[in-house]
């Protein structure tokens, strides 16, 4: 076995490409799930998933501390469920990767048999796993670099040679500073990020090959096939749409959300023990231990209920304490309604997005550790109006297999059947926009804009003789500004004098190939088309992390002196 | 400058399976994806502008109002400002090369 090795590299040893060998190396396709990962390749004639030494081809995603030696799901031999009794083990890092102590998500971590801690002011949160009686605090994307890092090894194993190129699954509600946190941790552990794809469009284009391929099979009918995709796992719902012929995906519609299988099982265990969260609040080993057990206990018997309409919890969570109840599905799907619901509206929504009724829908594919739920599949099949679900996909490798056909596509490999001329075509899943007219969020690139794009929109000033205004870039779907992620900010300075009104600031945005986002400032004033002063151009973000308090500090400084109104959306 | 129809390389009376046959014929040569490395800028430039003429033409209440300003412009015999200009940007003093390469 090899021997991982934790080293962390700087971020510049790992992003100067370098090409030494004349052969493209293919890069390997990684999905890191919430609570399970896996890693595939393409072969040469089609995709394969790696295992690791005990055979498995999907892993538990997750770390254990003990002394100085970090080890994960894919090397470790100790069974995962012993492990958390000693809370020494943490996961659900792609739940709590790139997010501050304010966010809801963060909050309901809470729960978990590790440290997480917050100090609810819009900074990241402290977490840290319990190593011989001692809080050690680490971080999310160094948790993931350690994973990754065992991924690789495992990886370079099995094909016997060096792994530097991935492409990695995200969800669809990643913001951009989740994804800059997922690029950090693969270059921690030595690994270039070739691209971050949305999860369900790694799905599309697996859908999209196959549809090619038999397309060939009959003799190249290549008609256009519109498919619903609606994966959910253990940490994100997302959904899209694509449309897919002759090998090109075009990406209509995204929809995502925090909610997953981890949801249904803390509202199963709120449901088993009303007051869990008061009873483990102070995290001792005791506690630990016993959410734990209730995790597992809880988990067993969703997994059940999958099966069977009804099932017994039995766990005795020691000091007098416990646990005898029958659960059927009913009450698993009424303690769940809320995100059953949630569901169902991300799928109505991509619809609508998409301009598209459920008629115009060839195939719908469910993916995802959830969708062995049979509400969850009734849910899809409801809204879908009993159209057949798609067959032919592992629910559980669709993704990972996705990604690694984009891998061999993006490496520039041939496939002499042309099983690998594809070519997806992607959308921005968040919209990207201003504060401006008062506290709102004006989007210049909207949702569902295919990429790369470049889009525009005037804005003006708001009060007579304003020379400066300030630029507040937002990601998100929120209404107001700060219910979105705050990427940066910059301040246009020496705006002509003229009455409110009066000024054009044209806000460009641009996301180019490697989806790296740009905004441009440029002043006009009427009868000229030259812009009155140096054009400004940042790029985003400009800060570092989801710090919604900078916002809050502008605005005390400067109030709705450097504002800005919409003036009419460009031609 | 060439008209949407030009862009995608079709005849103004292109039927909807041919306007999205041409628009997926020229993504594969054109989109970011399938360029070299050195082209990447110049190909995003240049798949925008098709995708933008295929968002118009593959929108039968888009394509039509296009097609009443083309001919409103052909017979005042401004034919230049109907080009797919509305979707460059000609901010010189970007420093960036914003200005489509005109290879219709």
């Amino acid at each position: 076995m090899v021997e991982p090795a934790y080293t962390v590299t700087s971020d510049s040893e790992t992003t100067g490409e370098e090409k030494s060998t004349t052969f493209p190396e293919i890069a390997i396709g990684i999905d890191i799930g919430t609570s399970q990962c896996s890693v595939a390749v393409w072969n040469g004639s089609q995709v394969e998933l790696l295992k690791n030494t005990r055979n498995q081809k999907i892993m538990k995603s997750y770390v254990t501390f003990k002394d100085n030696i970090p080890s994960g799901g894919v090397s470790s031999q100790l069974s995962h469920e012993d492990e958390m009794f000693s809370g020494a083990a943490i996961f659900n890092m792609k739940r709590l990767i790139g997010r501050v102590d304010t966010d809801p998500v963060v909050h309901a971590c809470k729960n978990l048999p590790f440290l997480v801690q917050t100090l609810d002011i819009g900074v990241r949160p402290l977490i840290a796993p319990l190593v011989n009686n001692m809080w050690r605090s680490t971080t999310p994307e160094e948790v993931l670099a350690i994973f990754l890092v065992e991924l690789r090894a495992m990886a370079e194993a099995q094909l016997k040679r060096r792994i530097r190129n991935v492409v990695l699954t995200v969800p669809v509600s990643f913001s951009r500073f989740q994804l800059t946190r997922i690029e950090r941790a693969c270059a921690m552990a030595g690994l270039h990020v070739l691209r971050l794809m949305p999860e369900p469009t790694a799905v599309a284009l697996l859908y999209g090959q196959q549809q090619q391929q038999t397309s060939h099979e009959n003799m190249g009918s290549g008609s256009e096939k519109i498919a619903l995709i609606f994966n959910m796992g253990a940490g994100y719902c997302d959904v899209a749409v694509t449309a897919t012929a002759g090998g090109v995906s075009q990406i209509k519609a995204l929809a995502g959300s925090t909610i997953g299988g981890e949801d249904l099982l803390q509202n199963m265990m709120q449901h088993l023990l009303p007051d869990s969260q008061n009873l483990f609040k102070n995290h001792g080993i005791k506690e630990i231990k016993q959410m734990g057990l209730l995790r597992i206990a809880t988990q067993d018997a969703i997994h059940r209920l999958s099966s069977q309409s009804c099932t017994q919890v039995d766990v005795d969570l020691g000091d007098g304490l416990k646990i005898c109840k029958v659960v059927d599905r009913e009450v698993f799907e009424q303690v769940n309604r809320k995100v059953f619901e949630k569901c169902e509206s991300l799928i109505i929504q991509c619809l609508q997005d998409a301009k598209l009724e459920v008629e115009d829908l060839d195939d719908v594919i469910i993916v995802g550790g959830c969708s062995y739920i049979p509400r969850v599949k009734n849910l899809v099949n409801n809204i879908c109006k009993g159209k057949k679900i798609y067959e032919g996909m592992n629910p559980l490798e669709a993704a990972v297999c996705g990604a690694a056909v984009e891998g061999a596509v993006a490496s520039g490999i041939n496939d002499p059947f042309g099983n690998l001329d594809l070519l997806t075509i992607q959308a921005t899943p968040l919209a990207i926009g201003i504060r401006a007219d008062g506290n709102n969020f004006v989007p210049v690139i909207p949702r569902d804009t295919t990429m790369p794009a470049r889009k525009e929109l005037v804005f003006t000033t708001v009060h007579d003789n304003q020379t400066e205004a300030l630029i507040l870039v937002y990601e998100g779907e929120g209404k107001k500004a700060e219910e979105n992620h705050l990427l940066g900010y910059f301040k246009i300075m020496g705006i002509p004098a003229a009455p409110k009104g009066v000024p054009e600031i044209n806000v460009c945005m641009d996301i180019d190939a490697a989806n790296v986002l740009r905004v441009l400032a440029i002043v006009l004033m009427p009868g000229s088309r030259e812009p009155a002063i140096p054009v400004m151009e940042v790029r985003m973000p400009t800060v570092d992390d989801d710090h919604g308090w900078c916002a809050q500090a502008l605005n005390r400084t400067y109030g709705a002196s450097l504002d800005l109104l919409t003036l009419r959306k460009k031609a | 400058m060439a008209s949407l129809y030009e862009v995608l390389g079709i005849s103004v009376g292109a039927s909807c399976v041919e306007i999205k046959a041409a628009y997926r014929k020229l993504a594969r040569t054109y989109h970011p994806d399938v360029v070299g490395m050195n082209q990447k800028e110049k190909s995003a430039n240049q798949f925008m502008m098709i995708h933008s003429a295929y968002s118009t033409l593959s929108d039968p209440e888009k394509r039509a109002q296009y097609d009443r300003e083309i001919y409103r412009h052909r017979r005042s015999g401004n034919m230049v400002s109907m080009s797919a200009r509305n979707q460059t940007f000609s901010y010189a003093a970007s420093g960036r090369k914003w200005e489509t390469d005109q290879c219709w």
